[in-house]
C-alpha cells in the first residue's frame, strides 16, 4: 500500500500541473449516522470461549459510534473538475450490541464499544456540475486511507449488577469488529461550494473489506464535512464553469 | 512446585508484556476445586471401616498442573460423628495413559440452570473442554432431558460420529442454551450413550463425562444396572455435580464404580476451574494425594451393604480455603 501510494505521488509530481487554482484549508467532518453489520447469527468471541447472538445490524443514529474529523485541505480545480487530499485526525467510535443467553428465556446484551484514533487521508475527486452565482453544486468520490494508531476498546453490559468483566471479555470483538491494521474506504458525497469560501458536503463511507478474515462485517457510515478555504492566492485563473 | 508456579505466571507475563495482542481464549475465572479421583473400600469391622482415597487438587492460579504441595495435616475428613484418623499418605504422579480416548459428554438440560450458574458459564467452560480435546482423542456431545425440548429424549446428540469439531459443538451447546426444561433423566440418556460408545473398536479408552445440576433422576434405568452395562464395556463415567441438588450418593457410587472423577461443584467457579483442566486430567500426567482412612462411628454400626457419604475438606495453609467439599462415597459389601 505505501509503495502504490509513493508511486501515485512520484507519478502526479512529474505530470505538469494545470491547475486553475489550488486552495488549501481546513475540514471539519461529523459522522453520526453508522451501521455495522455483521454477517453472522453467532459469532465466537476471539479471545474467550463465548459465543453471541446477533440481532441487530440496524442503521442508527448516533448509537453505532460517531466519527469527529479534523484536517487539512489541499483541492486542486482544473475545469470543472477538482482533486482533494484531506490529511485528518479521526476520533472513530463504534458500538455495537451482542446477546448472550443467560437462561433458557433471558438474553443478556453486551455493548462493545470500539474507540480508534486514527489518521486519514481522504483522496477523491470531483465534477462540478451546475452552478449561480455564489453556489456550485459537485458529486465526488474517491477513497480514505485510514491509519489507525491507538484503539481502546470497551464493552458494558446491560444489567449493571452484573460483574461482567468477571464473566465476558472486552478483547473478544478483536478481528472481528475492529484491527490495528491500516485498510481502505470508499468515499462518495455530495458538495456545495460557497465562491471560493468554502464547501459543505454530505459524505458516505464504506468500509472495504472486514477487520477479519473469519466473519464478514461491513462498516457504513454517514456524515456531514464543513471546509474553509485559506484566502491565500496561490494559484488563480479565471475558472469558467459555464462553458 | 510454587516455584514452578511462579516461573510459569512470570513467563505468561513476560510474554503478554511482549505482545499484548494476544491470541489466546481465556476463561472466566475459575476457583480452587478438587475431584476425586478414586475412593476404595479396604476393610471393615461392625465398629470401624478402612478406605482409601484418592484426590486431585487444583488451585485457581495453577494452569495445567496439580497442587503438590499440601501435606496430610491439610486434609480434614468428615461427615459422620466419629474418629477419623489417616493412617496414610502419600503423593502418587499418574502417567498419561498410553491410548486414546473416546468420549462422551452429556449435559443435564432439565429445569434450568438460571439458578445455579446464572451468566451462563458452563457454556464457555465445556466449549473450552471440546476445545482442549485433539486427535486422536474424540468426542460426541450429547443433552439429557425427558418431557423437555429436546428432539428426541432422553439424550439428543450433536452427531452419532466422533470428531474433534469444538466449534460445530459449540453452536449446537449455544443452541441448547435456550432450550432447557423437562426432568432429569441423566441414567436413561447414559444408558444410551454406552451404544454410541460401543460403536468404537480397537485399542482405545471409551469414557463419559456428565454435567449434571439436576436434584433427583427419574430414569426408569437403575443406577445399578448402568454400573454393570458401563463396567461391562470398560467405560469410565466421570461426573462434575453443579450446585446442591444433585444426588452425591449415586453419582459418587457411579463414578466410583466405573473408575472416572467425580467432583461436587457447589460455586460455578469451581466448574469452571474443573473444566479448563478435565482434558488433561482424563488424558495426561496428574498427581493424586492418596488418603488411607480408618473411621471409627460414635454410633451405630457399620453394617454390610451400607453405603456412606465421607467429605473431606482442604485447608490450604497458603491461602484461605475455597476448595469445594470433596464427597467420597464407600460401599461396604455385602
Amino acid at each position: 500500500m505505501r509503495k502504490i501510494l509513493l508511486s501515485i505521488l512520484l507519478l502526479a509530481s512529474m505530470y505538469p500541473v494545470y491547475a486553475q487554482r489550488i486552495n488549501v484549508g481546513f475540514t471539519f467532518q461529523y459522522h453520526f449516522l453508522k451501521q455495522v453489520k455483521l454477517d453472522a447469527e453467532v459469532v465466537q468471541g476471539t479471545h474467550s470461549y463465548s459465543q453471541y447472538q446477533v440481532r441487530d445490524n440496524r442503521w442508527k443514529f448516533f448509537s453505532a459510534g460517531q466519527s469527529i474529523v479534523i484536517g487539512t485541505v489541499l483541492q486542486i480545480d482544473y475545469k470543472k473538475f477538482y482533486a482533494v487530499i484531506e490529511p485528518s485526525f479521526d476520533l472513530n467510535t463504534y458500538n455495537y450490541s451482542l446477546y448472550y443467553p443467560i437462561s433458557p428465556e433471558r438474553d443478556e446484551r453486551l455493548n462493545f464499544h470500539t474507540l480508534f484514533f486514527q489518521a486519514d487521508a481522504p483522496l477523491y475527486v470531483g465534477y462540478q456540475f451546475g452552478a449561480t452565482n455564489l453556489i456550485r453544486y459537485s458529486a465526488f468520490a474517491g477513497v480514505v486511507v485510514v491509519l489507525p494508531y491507538m484503539l481502546e476498546y470497551s464493552f458494558q453490559s446491560q444489567e449493571m449488577e452484573n460483574p461482567q468483566e468477571d464473566y465476558f471479555n472486552s478483547a473478544d470483538m478483536d478481528n472481528i469488529l475492529y484491527s490495528r491494521s491500516k485498510y481502505l474506504n470508499a468515499l462518495a458525497g455530495f458538495c456545495l461550494h460557497f465562491a471560493s469560501l468554502g464547501k459543505i458536503d454530505i459524505r458516505y463511507q464504506y468500509r472495504l473489506g472486514s477487520p477479519g478474515g473469519e466473519y464478514p462485517v461491513s462498516f457504513h457510515s454517514l456524515g456531514f464535512g464543513l471546509t474553509y478555504y485559506l484566502p491565500l492566492n496561490l494559484r488563480k485563473k479565471k475558472i469558467y464553469y459555464e462553458d | 512446585m510454587r516455584t514452578k508456579a511462579f516461573g510459569f505466571l512470570l513467563l505468561g507475563s513476560a510474554a503478554c508484556v511482549i505482545d499484548p495482542h494476544y491470541e489466546d481464549k481465556v476463561l472466566p475465572y475459575g476457583g480452587d476445586a478438587a475431584l476425586v479421583e478414586s475412593s476404595t473400600y479396604i476393610t471393615h469391622t461392625s465398629s470401624e471401616m478402612i478406605f482409601e482415597t484418592s484426590v486431585v487438587v487444583l488451585n485457581s492460579f495453577y494452569e495445567g498442573f496439580d497442587n503438590e504441595y499440601l501435606g496430610a495435616d491439610d486434609f480434614q475428613i468428615g461427615g459422620y460423628e466419629g474418629t477419623y484418623s489417616v493412617e496414610a499418605f502419600n503423593g502418587v504422579h499418574l502417567e498419561r495413559p498410553a491410548t486414546a480416548s473416546s468420549i462422551v459428554f452429556l449435559i443435564d438440560q432439565s429445569g434450568t440452570y438460571e439458578n445455579v450458574d446464572p451468566y451462563n458459564t458452563r457454556l464457555q467452560a465445556i466449549s473450552k473442554f471440546f476445545h482442549d480435546i485433539v486427535p486422536p482423542n474424540t468426542f460426541i456431545m450429547g443433552a439429557s432431558a425427558r418431557q423437555g425440548t429436546l428432539t428426541t429424549e432422553p439424550l439428543e446428540v450433536s452427531s452419532t460420529v466422533f470428531a474433534n469439531d469444538w466449534r460445530a459443538n459449540g453452536d449446537y451447546l449455544f443452541d441448547l442454551s435456550h432450550r432447557t426444561g423437562g426432568e432429569n433423566a441423566m441414567a436413561d440418556a447414559a444408558d444410551e450413550a454406552v451404544d454410541l460408545l460401543l460403536q468404537k473398536t480397537g485399542p482405545v479408552r471409551k469414557e463419559m463425562v456428565l454435567l449434571v445440576h439436576g436434584s433427583q433422576d427419574n430414569s426408569i434405568t437403575p443406577y445399578e444396572d448402568l454400573i454393570a452395562k458401563a463396567r461391562a464395556n470398560s467405560i469410565a463415567i466421570h461426573v462434575v455435580a453443579l450446585g446442591e441438588e444433585p444426588d452425591l450418593n449415586d453419582l459418587g457410587m457411579l463414578s466410583r464404580e466405573t473408575g472416572g472423577l467425580f467432583v461436587a461443584c457447589s460455586t460455578v467457579k469451581q466448574m469452571v476451574k474443573v473444566f479448563s483442566e478435565l482434558e488433561r486430567l482424563m488424558n495426561g500426567a496428574l498427581y493424586v494425594y492418596k488418603l488411607r482412612v480408618r473411621f471409627k462411628p460414635s454410633q451405630g454400626l457399620v453394617e454390610p451393604g451400607s453405603g456412606w457419604l465421607h467429605h473431606i475438606e482442604i485447608n490450604d495453609p497458603y491461602g484461605e480455603t475455597f476448595y469445594n467439599s470433596i464427597p467420597v462415597n464407600i460401599m461396604i459389601p455385602s
